[in-house]
């Protein structure tokens, strides 16, 4: 009985003891991605704006509302995506009956790809950040690449428009051409958030 | 009073053996509909009593949540939130009842996770019980459900509610 005792005590000793080192850390992790540094850094934009949430925690929670409906809107943004493609293939093979569609679809694809973008890289920052090769690692470096080609295929479209006749095919070239690498990337991105590790 | 001291120092000398966890390892199994996952932890602190006059076993087993990781950032941030870790930060386990065979162990007791307790019942397979040292492992099922966690969905699709979990728990004579 007393052995139970001074087993008891020294156990109410190490468990509050190794409670306290187990704790999640409440400090910010320390290689993240520079983005998210320049934003919510211990300096970061964010931070100064006093737009960052009162502690940790509640940043955490707010990191996995915005990357679960990036998730969302995202997954909608490609689904459109590949519809704009469609209509953008028929309008090369020279069917114009969806030009105002395809020029409706590319307002609605870009707003939400980069809504979801901004969810994705206005987040504040996650626990850890590992150098190790995983599936998000890919995903995150990925989205420089498409994120780069969206931003860059409405002038491209408008550049169509505004081309000579010499000029045209080569601009529809180089617009479907940064499309279709766009929505490659961002298919294999996608992919990738479907991987275990 | 000098009786009292002298009975309370001899009983204190009473055989009992006290291991410290050490080189263990727990690992959890989840699944979604589009892929399943794991996450280990070699984190995995606690002792275990032998009391040889009443040939009974106790132990008590902390694990800190923040150290589990599955290989994604993003996913191991998240599974924190979900689990409460800031207000409960380890998984505890406190044995009740500890029946040794001769290749095997009933282990009863409380799991404590997420600031829920829940009884657990588990056959362990016993690899090794020396003097000093020992080493078992084995597996048992949780239901987030139990634990009041919410569970994280996926495109539009929430993960299983039942987690496998899988431990190999090693210790060594605390001298």
């Amino acid at each position: 009985m007393l052995i139970n005792i001074k087993l008891r005590n020294l156990l109410l000793i190490i468990i509050p003891v190794s409670l306290l080192f187990g704790e999640p850390s409440t400090t910010l992790p320390e290689n993240m991605p520079l983005h998210t540094k320049a934003l919510w850094g211990e300096n970061g934009l964010f931070r100064k704006l006093n737009f960052a949430p009162n502690n940790r925690q509640e940043e955490l929670q707010l990191r996995v509302k915005m990357l679960q409906l990036h998730q969302k809107v995202a997954l909608g943004s490609l689904g459109a995506f590949f519809y704009q493609s469609y209509l953008g293939k028929q309008l090369v093979d020279g069917n114009y009956d969806n030009y105002d569609r395809h020029s409706s679809m590319s307002k609605v694809v870009w707003s939400t790809y980069m809504f979801s973008a901004s969810l994705s890289y206005f987040a504040p920052p996650g626990m850890k950040y590992t150098k190790k090769l995983s599936s998000m690692r890919i995903h995150r470096f990925l989205s420089w690449v498409h994120f780069t080609g969206m931003a860059s295929i409405p002038w491209l479209g408008y550049n169509i428009s505004n081309s000579s006749s010499n000029e045209r095919s080569s601009a529809v070239k180089i617009h479907q051409n940064v499309a279709y690498a766009t929505l490659i990337t961002m298919s294999f991105s996608a992919l990738l958030s479907f991987l275990p590790y | 009073m000098k009786y009292l001291l002298l009975a309370v120092s001899l009983f204190s000398y009473l055989p009992a053996v006290e291991y410290d966890i050490t080189n263990s390892k727990v690992t959890y199994y989840g699944d979604h509909y589009l892929h399943k996952w794991e996450g280990s932890t070699t984190n995995v602190n606690g002792t275990v009593q032998y009391d040889k006059t009443r040939n009974q076993y106790n132990c008590t087993v902390v694990i800190p949540l923040s150290t589990f990781s599955s290989g994604n950032d993003s996913r191991d941030s998240n599974m924190l939130i979900y689990c409460k870790a800031f207000d409960f930060p380890s998984i505890n386990f406190e044995s009740k009842f500890i029946y040794v065979n001769k290749k095997s162990l009933e282990i009863e007791g409380v799991v404590d996770f997420a600031g829920k307790k829940k009884e657990l019942k588990t056959t362990a397979q016993l690899n090794v019980l020396q003097d000093n040292k020992f080493s078992i492992q084995g597996e048992f099922e949780i239901m987030l459900s139990d634990f009041d966690i919410k569970r994280p969905s996926f495109l539009f699709v929430k993960i299983e509610d039942s987690i496998l979990i899988k431990y190999s728990i090693k210790g060594v004579v605390n001298e």
